[in-house]
């Protein structure tokens, strides 16, 4: 099978990177990964990493652990990193595997991620009109 | 109730009795095949024929509807395929994935028991696409209920050095976690492995 270079989207919001993963990820592509985005912090200085598992179909002790990697280096550098959108099944594999990410901070979405990092909505609530089932006080 | 009632009564659903009858014979006709050759494992030959079949009847409206109780008719029918995958290097382990995801599919299963299965091919073809080389993983659906897939990962390398230690958490690893052989025996529900000097076959089953 012929190598697939795929791009790693490295997003910059202000001054934190935002790194969605999309499907099936090669350790290779996971390897890259790491160095990109670590080359990426050290030109662009940011203070906050946020990296979304969302779409992500597997992730398996060796992603796992270079997840882990990445954000013990990116802690190093003086960014902290949050980890978001792991789906309830991925959870329960890594838990039943006896997997911890040491060191990691865990976000539900994308949304806690960025608050997490410092990140404010500002003006009114705009998801109470969106959202017609939204119950105050469930915030 | 044989095959031929039990598809009498879902085209009853659709049309009338009669027309239901029709569509039937005239699906059993070209070639023909008796009614009492109509077994489970000829439906999906005879499903394709029904279906065109009861276009001539049916309300153009429900004919997706029709066509979809068909197909699942089939699907769970459909006689299982195993699936092997040559490990010669790390591009391997996707393709690998890849195939087991494909497996479970065709049990249209999702959620935790595909991750396991997926996580599962992940871990024991990337043993053998890291410490050993070449290998290969097979992968075999087994129909039943519930279902299940039998994962068996197979080399001609070293063996797995202190196994033992291995299965009781007691090992660090060097290259990653070391949970890679431990987690996937978590993860299953049946765990077999040899291991020795002529090399290492480890066979898993996870339940769907
Ligand atoms: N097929 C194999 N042939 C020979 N040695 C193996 C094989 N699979 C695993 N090993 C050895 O057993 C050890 C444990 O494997 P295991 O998959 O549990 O952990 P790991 O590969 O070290 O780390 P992880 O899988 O968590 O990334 C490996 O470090 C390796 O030395
Ligand atoms: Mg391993």
């Amino acid at each position: 099978m012929e190598e697939r270079y795929e791009r790693i989207p490295i997003i910059q919001l202000w001054d934190q990177l935002l790194v969605p993963l999309q499907g099936d990820v090669t350790d290779a592509h996971a390897d890259r990964l790491c160095d990109e985005v670590l080359e990426r912090l050290r030109r662009t200085e940011a203070r906050g990493l946020a990296v979304d598992i969302t779409g992500l179909w597997v992730v398996d002790s060796h992603l796992c652990a270079t997840l882990s990697r990445l954000a013990a280096s990116a802690q190093l550098m003086g960014t902290k990193t949050v980890l978001c959108g792991m789906s309830p099944s991925i959870a329960l594999t890594l838990q039943t595997m006896g997997v911890e990410l040491t060191g990691v901070k865990m976000a539900l979405d994308l949304e806690e991620a960025l608050e997490w990092l410092g990140f404010r909505v500002a003006g009114p609530d705009h998801r109470r009109e969106l959202d017609g089932e939204w119950a105050p006080g469930e915030d | 109730m044989d095959q031929y009632d039990r598809l009498l009564t879902l085209l009853s659903g659709y049309v009338s009795p009669l027309n239901a009858r029709s569509v039937l014979n005239r699906a059993l006709s070209h070639p023909r095949i008796e009614r009492h050759q109509l077994v489970e494992r000829r439906l999906a030959e005879i499903v394709p024929r029904i279906g065109r079949a009861a276009q001539l009847f049916i309300d153009p409206a429900r004919s997706d509807s029709l066509e979809k109780e068909l197909r699942a008719l089939v699907g769970d029918r459909a006689p299982p395929t195993r699936i092997l995958v040559e490990i010669n290097g790390e591009a391997d382990i996707v393709r690998a994935r890849a195939a087991g995801r494909r497996i479970c599919e065709t049990f249209e299963i999702n959620g935790f028991s595909v991750q396991k299965v997926a996580t599962i091919i992940s871990e024991l073809s990337r043993n053998i696409a890291s410490y050993v080389g070449r290998g290969q993983l097979e992968i075999v659906p087994i129909s039943g209920r519930p279902p299940r897939v039998q994962i068996v990962a197979e080399d001609a390398g070293p063996g797995i050095s202190g196994i033992d230690r291995i299965l009781a958490g007691q090992y660090k690893s060097k290259t990653g976690l070391g949970l890679g052989i431990l987690g996937s025996k978590r993860l299953a529900d049946r765990f077999d492995i040899q291991t020795g000097a002529g090399g290492t076959r480890i066979e898993v089953e996870v339940i769907l």
